[in-house]
């Protein structure tokens, strides 16, 4: 018999546009100890209809149909006795461990306040039971973490004390929703390999819903797939991912950019012949360093090393992926070549000309080359102002001489040329979805023809499918007008897709820049290698058997950085050179690497 | 999705501005509606009404001293102890606090937006100095600053207006550097600042237009709040002179005669007290409407 059995379930929502059908009568069934995946691109009601068991749906929804537990329905029980269960019997982690955990409370008291809550033991029996569960979660130091206070652990410290927390009952059922989608890559891979350990030593039944199917792929016994607020296909993961029936999903599938292997094959884009200016972008030794001011008066700001000693050429109509952890100083690399933030040392030269040095005017003019597109989409977009305005701003500051139907037509090519109809010009930003303000935002950028575009994240934001959509879009853009891209994103997998040569940078400095091909097959950094080894892969069969070489522990604070190689702390092979010497950047068979012992690394399995 | 694409094939697809969205919004509000239209009402009411009063303000019938409201002698809300009728008076008294209330915010509006938007714009030692000296100011009391302008220059309704917008435009620069600080590091704005878009063209077509709905809010909250303090200073003796008169200053006179003439309390008290609820109401309305949280 099944532990949970849901039949028809209907969440809707009433909103002052009319009602919402959030979940469209779905049925599903949880076995005893089972891992279920539900997967869904945003706004599809994986997470409403979960929450709707729970009684957790905001004020305005309301939800039909049956959920049977332990044979009672859970929609028809009353308050009083669905907080029973709730917390008891089935638990849910959510996505932001920050604003789940209440930031005035200590651990201990935190962890103990839902134990209290439900069972009558004394203090020391349920302190106990935390550090011991505290422990079962491998968190170091289990003891002092209780009596810390939630801001003084990191993201993936927290989500650990919420896993911690949430199976302190022994729950039947453990919801999980989006438990890493906040943190980064590499303790995203401990955080799920903590959750398949605990679910398979504890037998607890968890439902994970997430938008990445590659985490599905490693974790989940039985796949959901939803879309629009239906339930489109369910069945075994590997039917699933080697047999898809439904089209959606065979799309969905077909939209996840793979680490493995490129999504789209395509012909490397052709190199324009060397100019005699040679590169088009020239950075040397850049340093960026924020003063950060400790509450004390008259005390000496400390320096935030966000960018420490980064160099980088860019070729005309190449691609340079940067990818790294956050805090690693991707994003303030892009400010800094764009001129938003001042850098503290070094020297960023376009096409041929010191930017630092050039005066007011001179800079002005030069940024018509290079032109921006940022991560959040909408937030890119002036609310205030048309989109044919939004487009047009750049040739009012730099065509004056253009009149209005000439800066109407090319507004209107440019926004038919990134996707859109062209008649959007009286309309504003919120109208759109975040892939059309994104080809907005990319329509702002082409309109001045610039020949460098920086593209801080442009697609994490936004659902796998739009993803695919974008970034194909960029890759036509880029082949077309010879565009040469600075691609910056955390997704390893993305980066593969479009760039030619990949930096990897840790901690304000880069460990690696090498040829795509050569940093996805033979990584030379230890960092590089488990940063990609801690990638999901989209295919189940691969991902669990994948062997694992996975990174402890968070990335050191960059108010503080380790001596020496700055990965040291988390590195296997690390010595004493590494502590005392700073690697530099330096060739290693094809690649440059700033490791010491990068030769002396055992191959790659 | 689908409804937006069959949208884009028409011609010219006309604009939805959040202005649009907003008033929307306050037009769904049936407390900011009613308010808007009261004060409406009430404005056109204190400027025109008089007109048709055969009373003026500071006209003295003897034959009907403190006389209760009687629609046979005219006076259709008594007259006070001097014999002068309460229902011009009333509207006179709302002349003077409706026009306190929008001059002084207008006053402090101006001051407020040009001097917060260029500390949080422009950031740095700037922003330091000019907002240690809104701490400064802030510090003064404004009892005691009052005293004084009226000890050196004596009673004078211009004066009202300096000392209250003196005071308002610091709260107003406070906000308005808060929100420019805010939008400084948005998005929109380092894109135009990388695009080589000017200063100037920044602060008027990014960093101004978003930060009105604030302003507008800000306002509809200011105004009653300085029409209670002209009250205040009224009440305190401190505020307009005799015979001219407002709704502080009456409800004072009012207080004084509770006993033996109620009705030179109540009607101020009753128009002062519904200008103050109907201001309050739209600018929570106006909130609601126009806050980019939720959004």
């Amino acid at each position: 018999m099944s532990l949970l059995e849901v039949r028809n379930l209907d969440v809707r929502f009433a909103t002052p546009d009319g009602e919402v059908h959030a979940v469209k009568s779905m049925s599903f069934e949880l076995a005893r100890g089972e891992t279920l995946g539900i997967v869904g691109e945003s706004g599809s009601g994986k997470s409403q209809s979960v929450l709707s068991l729970l009684g957790l749906l905001a004020g305005n929804g309301t939800a039909g149909g049956r959920a049977l537990f332990d044979g009672r329905d859970l929609l028809a029980l009353p308050e009083a006795e669905l907080r029973r269960i709730r917390g008891r019997r089935i638990s849910m982690i959510f996505q932001d461990p920050m604003t789940s955990l209440n930031p005035y409370l200590r651990i201990a008291d935190q962890m103990m306040q839902v134990v209290r809550e439900h069972e009558n033991v004394s203090r020391r029996a349920a302190r106990a039971r935390c550090l011991e569960m505290l422990t079962a979660v491998r968190i170091p130091e289990p003891e002092q973490r209780l009596d810390a206070y939630p801001h003084e652990l990191s993201g993936g410290m927290r989500q650990r004390v919420m896993i911690a927390a949430s199976l302190l009952l022994n729950p039947e059922i453990l919801i999980a929703d989006e438990p890493t989608t906040a943190l980064d890559v590499t303790v995203q891979a401990q955080i799920l390999a903590l959750i398949r350990d605990l679910s398979a030593r504890l037998g607890t039944a968890t439902i994970l819903i997430t938008h990445d199917l590659a985490v599905v792929a490693g974790l989940c016994e039985r796949v959901l797939v939803m879309h629009g607020g239906e339930l489109k296909e369910q069945g075994e993961v590997r039917e699933i991912f080697y047999r898809p029936k439904h089209d959606y999903t065979r799309a969905l599938l077909a939209a996840v950019p793979r680490l493995d292997r490129a999504r789209v094959v395509r012909p490397a884009p052709v190199k324009p012949a060397a100019t005699d200016h040679g590169p088009l972008l020239e950075v040397e030794g850049l340093k960026v360093h924020f003063p950060v001011h400790s509450g004390r008066l008259f005390a000496k700001p400390r320096r935030l090393k966000a960018l420490d000693g980064v160099g980088l050429t860019l070729a005309p109509g190449e691609t340079l992926g940067v990818v790294g952890e956050s805090g690693c100083g991707k994003s303030t690399l892009a400010r800094a070549i764009l001129q938003l933030v001042p850098a503290t040392a070094g020297r960023i030269c376009v096409m041929g000309q010191d930017l630092g040095a050039l005066e007011k005017h001179a800079l002005r003019r030069l940024r018509r080359e290079l032109q921006v597109i940022f991560q959040d989409p909408l937030a890119s977009l002036n609310p205030r102002m048309t989109v044919g305005d939004i487009v047009s701003e750049p040739l009012w500051t730099h065509r004056p001489e253009l009149d209005k139907n000439a800066v109407r037509q090319r507004v209107v090519t440019v926004l038919r040329r990134v996707g859109l109809a062209g008649r959007e010009l009286n309309r504003y930003p919120h109208e759109f979805s975040g892939g059309q303000c994104q080809r907005i935002g990319i329509a702002r950028a082409l309109v001045l023809e610039p020949k460098i575009i920086i593209c801080d994240e442009p697609v994490s934001a936004l659902d796998v499918s739009i993803q695919a959509q974008i970034v194909d879009l960029l890759m036509d853009l880029q082949q077309e007008l010879g565009l040469s891209l600075i691609f910056i994103a955390h997704d390893l997998a993305v980066v593969r897709q479009l760039s030619q040569r990949v930096m990897v940078m840790y901690l304000g400095t880069a460990v690696e820049i090498a040829g795509r091909d050569e940093l996805y097959a033979r990584p030379s950094h230890p960092y590089t290698r488990a940063l990609i080894n801690s990638v999901p892969i989209p295919d189940p069969d691969l991902e669990r058997d994948r062997a694992r070489e996975l990174l402890s522990g968070d990335p050191p604070s960059p108010m503080n950085p380790p001596s020496g190689c700055r990965f040291r702390t988390r590195c296997r092979y690390a010595q004493q050179r590494c502590r005392d010497e700073v690697p530099e950047l330096r060739a290693v068979a094809g690649s440059r690497v700033a490791c010491h012992f990068a030769e002396d690394l055992p191959a790659v399995s | 999705m689908s409804a937006e694409t069959a949208q884009l094939q028409t011609q010219d697809v006309p604009g939805r501005s959040l202005w649009v969205d907003a008033w929307r919004m306050l037009r769904s509000n049936r407390a900011a509606v009613i308010s808007a239209i009261v004060i409406g009402g009430m404005s056109v009411l204190v400027i025109v009404g008089p007109w048709f009063s055969p009373y003026s303000y500071d006209f003295t019938d003897w034959s009907n001293l403190s006389i209760g409201p009687s629609a046979q002698t005219g006076h259709i809300f008594g007259t006070d102890t001097l014999g002068r009728d309460l229902f011009v008076r009333t509207l006179y008294g709302g002349r003077i606090s409706l026009m306190v209330g929008v001059v002084a915010t207008i006053v402090s509006l101006t001051i407020g937006i040009s001097y917060g938007a260029t500390a949080g714009y422009l950031g740095g030692r700037l922003d330091h100095i000019m907002m240690r000296i809104v701490d400064i100011l802030y510090a003064l009391p404004f009892m005691f600053l009052v005293i004084l302008l009226m000890v050196f220059f004596g009673r004078n309704i211009l004066l009202i207006f300096v000392a209250i917008g003196a005071i308002n435009w610091l709260d107003m620069a406070r906000i308005v550097r808060g929100q420019t600080l805010s939008l400084k590091h948005k998005e929109f704005v380092e894109a135009a600042v990388a695009q080589g878009v000017g200063t100037f063209a920044i602060l008027r077509r990014h960093i101004v237009p978003n930060l009105l709905g604030v302003v507008v809010v800000y306002v509809t909250l200011t105004i009653p709040q300085v029409i209670l303090v002209e009250s205040f200073l009224s009440f305190l003796g401190l505020g307009v002179q005799e015979p001219m008169t407002s709704w502080g200053a009456l409800v004072k006179d009012g207080a004084e005669e509770l006993e033996s003439a109620p009705w030179l309390l109540i009607f101020p008290a009753a128009f002062l007290a519904t200008a103050l609820f109907c201001f309050n109401f739209l600018g929570d309305g106006l909130r609601d409407a126009l806050d980019p949280k939720d959004r």
